[in-house]
């Protein structure tokens, strides 16, 4: 059923400090390509006012820009003047589309799937049926996984990492600190490799890492569907595992995660109690709390460079260079810190890329939904990185990873920077 | 005509894929920067001359208005059809034609986006001067219709200066070359009548742009002062001294506010008012040139003097300008902008007076000025829900109108006239002024088909 108010009072007020001054189109991954005012953060906002006035209908076509052209990266949040936070109402237009059109069976599944943890998952059979299932009818031909080479989708880890770890890890030598990790589905279920030198690399700092085996997605992929109430279950679950004062820092793996529980649980929270959710005091403290407390890793790992053993060279030189995701850059404010710890790294010949903070055009089922717009920009950041002459490209998330990989030369190596880190820390 | 009918003839004419004619799109181009909303009841994204051609001759044949657009950035309602008609958005004619470095000449299509070409440049070591604000989104055609200016237009001159020659497309469809890549062009100068004319006399396809090689070196300053009488009087002092600096750009303190909240650009919330000056030319004498600056400043009681060490602090601070507008946004949801010009010396004194009007309006105000040009950019703030206020906003802008008018200066340095100052042109120009700048009109556009409504008021003698 549909609620009377599109937006929370907080969200709403977005719509009128947006002057239409279309400096955000500038920084549009998707204008970029289309060229027409509907793929415009600004337009989008106008519509926004709109649909929230009961000046327009949410016609097909409108659910369709509000898809179709927008990856919620973020980038427009990020360069409007005005502060004013488009992706917000966004979410929120595509919230309201999905209480009248319904959602995809299979995204349903899918978000269903996240938000119960997989319980599946954790059986023996859970990859298999997952390669099967997601391998084969879903994504079988080209054409359903869109912009996606089949073939060069990385494979479902045999094990979820979460069952090849301890739940405590503790750490080598003096103990120095003590962080949960959030790492994510994609972590969980694909780069297990990313979530095993995370933890190798904390716990030679020093650092106890607590990585509590119930964790779920953090809901940011399913309420950017506008699948809210399933995405609220993630929220819940995840505050009640991570919100905690007794430890340094919540630390995750992936930007997208990160700026979820960073910034917006408290933000939906707040607005979906204005629209009339009941959501208790309790629950707002306690997602400030984790958002004063989540950390990428390598900021973290960046904050305590000196607990990090000496770095040994092996005489090889390696060329890298580094993608800022958007979640990390606009997000979360973050691109020194991941540079940093790769610039610590003995051997390495760091690189800048041009466009580097530009959108890897992936955008999670965006690519898969909206494949032509998608390989475009994708396109201009691979052949920026072809232009650095990289062996290795790292970025802070798997989802970038995911996309630009599959569109990379395979000999250019695509890696997290922990990972190269702790092929350092191996020697 | 019926729109039915006429949409169906657009889409023979330019292609299904470049006609936008639902509910959706014809809000989302009823729009510019400005207040003004008004819908258009066809848009149109033509991928060549020859389909603008054919969209204007139809339009003409069958007594529509047409208006061009490029981005939608425009500050005066100048891209608003407010007559209806048909939009021929020309965003997906973003072609660069022809580099011709060596004779500092390109050949560009209206789409271009100004700051696009500008990085395309850069790798070659040249510059296209002019630097409006929003340069990373507008686009050429748009500079060229509103005649943009920009912090550098003090020393480099504005976007007319810096366009040679166009591709024009007339009322009846034919397309005409005005000017071209020499300087001086033999026969009428129409690209005199042409640069600024906002749409109103045909719609350009092609610009031949002058460009030049960059400067050796560049210094940008920031300077605080205490008092914005103190920083009016040194920009006075600067340009007295015989020195024209590349930008003299100046902010008052609500502004600075703003700005320091939305891009944490290191400006200092208490000033008054900050300068930013910027020289540019040859490394030799750059210094010496500095100093004698600096020494103006400090005989100006200037509070400090941050020179930019590197291009990242150079960076910063134009972010800050570049981005003022918008940030004022944050102070209130909506704002009025105007242009209006005086003669530099006298910008205190019309500051002050500036101030006295939003007092009496009770509306707050925030400048920011191209000072080197003694052009004004009061931002009225508001909010436009707001019924009462809003007619308090429109009555503010007109007196400020009439105060620049009354200090020796004009209405509109930059922004160009739309409709947000139609009435000011009374201001400045006679009955038979305004009638022989209509007569102009009706020789490009004898229907008044090219954005109707716009630049020229209707005036008893004229009309």
């Amino acid at each position: 059923m549909e609620k009377q108010e599109l937006f929370g009072e907080n969200t709403r007020e977005n719509i009128y400090h947006c002057i239409k001054c279309g400096l955000c189109i500038a920084h549009c991954p998707v204008y970029k390509e289309v060229l027409l005012e509907e793929a415009t953060p600004r337009g989008k906002v106008q519509l926004s006012r709109y649909l929230s006035e009961g000046g327009l209908d949410l016609s097909e076509e409108v659910k369709e820009a509000f898809f179709s052209t927008c990856l919620l990266c973020g980038s427009c949040v990020a360069n409007c003047p005005s502060g004013v936070h488009g992706d917000h109402l966004f979410s929120g237009v595509r919230w309201r589309a999905v209480q009248r059109y319904g959602i995809d069976w299979k995204k349903k599944m899918m978000f269903q799937l996240l938000a119960s943890k997989w319980k599946m998952s954790t059986s023996a059979w859970f990859g298999k049926w997952a390669r099967k299932m997601f391998g084969g009818p879903w994504i079988e031909s080209k054409l359903n996984a869109g912009a996606l080479n089949v073939e060069r989708i990385p494979a479902f880890n045999e094990k979820p990492f979460s069952e090849t770890v301890p739940e405590v890890v503790k750490p080598e030598g003096e103990a120095r600190g003590r962080v949960l990790y959030f790492h994510g589905c994609a972590t969980n279920y694909l780069y297990g490799d990313i979530g095993r030198a995370v933890v190798d690399v904390l716990k030679k700092m020093g650092v106890e890492v607590i990585i509590p085996r119930d964790q779920s997605c953090c809901g940011l992929p399913i309420f950017m569907s506008g699948d809210r109430e399933t995405s609220l279950r993630c929220i819940r679950d995840t505050l009640k595992l991570f919100s905690r004062p007794d430890v340094d820092a919540v630390v995750v793996d992936c930007a997208t995660c990160g700026a979820a529980l960073k910034n917006e649980y408290a933000h939906l929270l707040r607005d979906l109690r204005q629209l009339g959710e009941e959501v208790k005091d309790e629950e707002i403290q306690a997602a400030d709390l984790l958002s004063a407390k989540v950390q990428d890793v390598t900021v973290f790992i960046d904050a305590h460079k000196e607990w990090l053993p000496r770095l040994e060279g092996n005489g090889k030189k390696v060329r890298v260079t580094y993608h800022d995701p958007c979640h990390l850059v606009m997000g979360q404010k973050i691109s020194a810190q991941p540079r940093n710890v790769l610039k610590a790294i003995p051997g390495v010949e760091y690189v800048e890329l041009l466009g580097a903070n530009d959108c890897c055009g992936g955008g999670g089922s965006f690519q898969v939904e909206h494949a032509e717009t998608s390989q475009k920009i994708t396109k201009r950041k691979v052949d920026n990185i072809r232009e650095t002459g990289a062996q290795v490209l790292t970025t802070c998330c798997p989802g970038c990873n995911l996309t630009i990989s599959n569109h990379l030369d395979p000999a250019i190596r695509v890696l997290h920077p922990v990972q190269l880190l702790q092929e350092a820390l191996k020697r | 005509m019926e729109k039915d009918t006429m949409i169906g003839e657009l889409v023979r004419l330019v292609g299904r894929e470049n006609v936008l004619s639902s509910d959706m799109h014809f809000k989302l181009y009823e729009y510019d920067a400005s207040l003004i909303r008004s819908k258009p009841d066809c848009i149109v994204l033509p991928t060549s001359t020859e389909q603008v051609s054919k969209v204007v001759k139809f339009a003409h044949d069958h007594k529509i208005p047409v208006i061009a657009r490029g981005a939608g950035t425009n500050l005066s309602g100048g891209s608003v059809t407010v007559r209806g008609g048909i939009a021929i958005v020309l965003t997906k004619m973003n072609r660069i034609l022809d580099m011709d470095i060596e004779n500092l000449r390109v050949v560009v299509e209206p789409g271009v986006v100004t700051l696009d070409l500008k990085n395309v440049l850069a790798r070659h070591g040249y510059l296209y001067q002019p630097d409006p604000a929003s340069e990373k989104v507008t686009t050429i055609g748009g500079n060229f219709a509103e005649n943009s200016g920009g912090p550098h237009c003090l020393k480099y001159g504005v976007t007319s200066n810096h366009v040679l020659g166009v591709e024009l497309v007339l009322y009846d469809g034919q397309v005409v070359q005005v000017g071209g890549k020499a300087l001086d062009n033999p026969g009428y100068d129409l690209m005199g009548v042409l640069g600024g004319s906002e749409g109103t006399l045909g719609i350009i396809t092609q610009a031949v742009l002058r460009i030049m090689p960059k400067a050796e070196a560049v210094k940008t300053m920031l300077c605080i002062y205490n008092s914005i009488e103190e920083g009016g009087n040194t920009v006075t002092a600067i340009i007295g001294e015989g020195i024209i600096p590349a930008t003299l750009e100046m902010m008052d303190n609500l502004t600075i506010k703003a700005v320091e909240e939305a891009y944490h650009v290191g400006f200092p919330t208490d000033a008054a008012a900050i300068l930013i000056i910027e020289l540019d030319g040859l490394k030799d004498g750059m210094e010496r040139l500095t100093e004698r600056i600096l020494d103006i400043c400090r005989q100006n009681n200037v509070r400090e003097i941050r020179v930019a060490k590197d291009q990242a602090e150079r960076d910063k601070i134009w972010a800050g300008r570049k981005g003022a507008f918008g940030a004022v946004g944050r102070l209130r949801p909506n704002y009025l902008v105007n242009d209006g010009t005086v003669p530099r010396t006298r910008l205190p004194e019309t500051l002050a007076k500036v101030v006295e009007i939003g007092k009496k309006y009770n509306l707050p105000i925030a400048n920011v000025f191209h000072a080197g040009d003694g052009n004004l950019h009061p931002l009225i703030l508001f909010d436009e829900r707001d019924k009462d206020e809003l007619a308090r906003v429109h009555a503010a802008a007109m007196e400020i109108m009439k105060l620049c008018v009354d200090m020796g200066g004009t209405i509109s340095g930059e922004h160009g006239i739309g409709v947000e100052k139609i009435e000011g042109m009374s201001l400045i120009f006679s009955d038979s002024d305004i009638a022989a700048m209509k007569k102009v009109k009706a020789a490009f556009d004898p229907l008044n088909l090219f954005n109707p409504g716009k630049v020229l008021p209707e005036t008893e003698k004229a009309a």
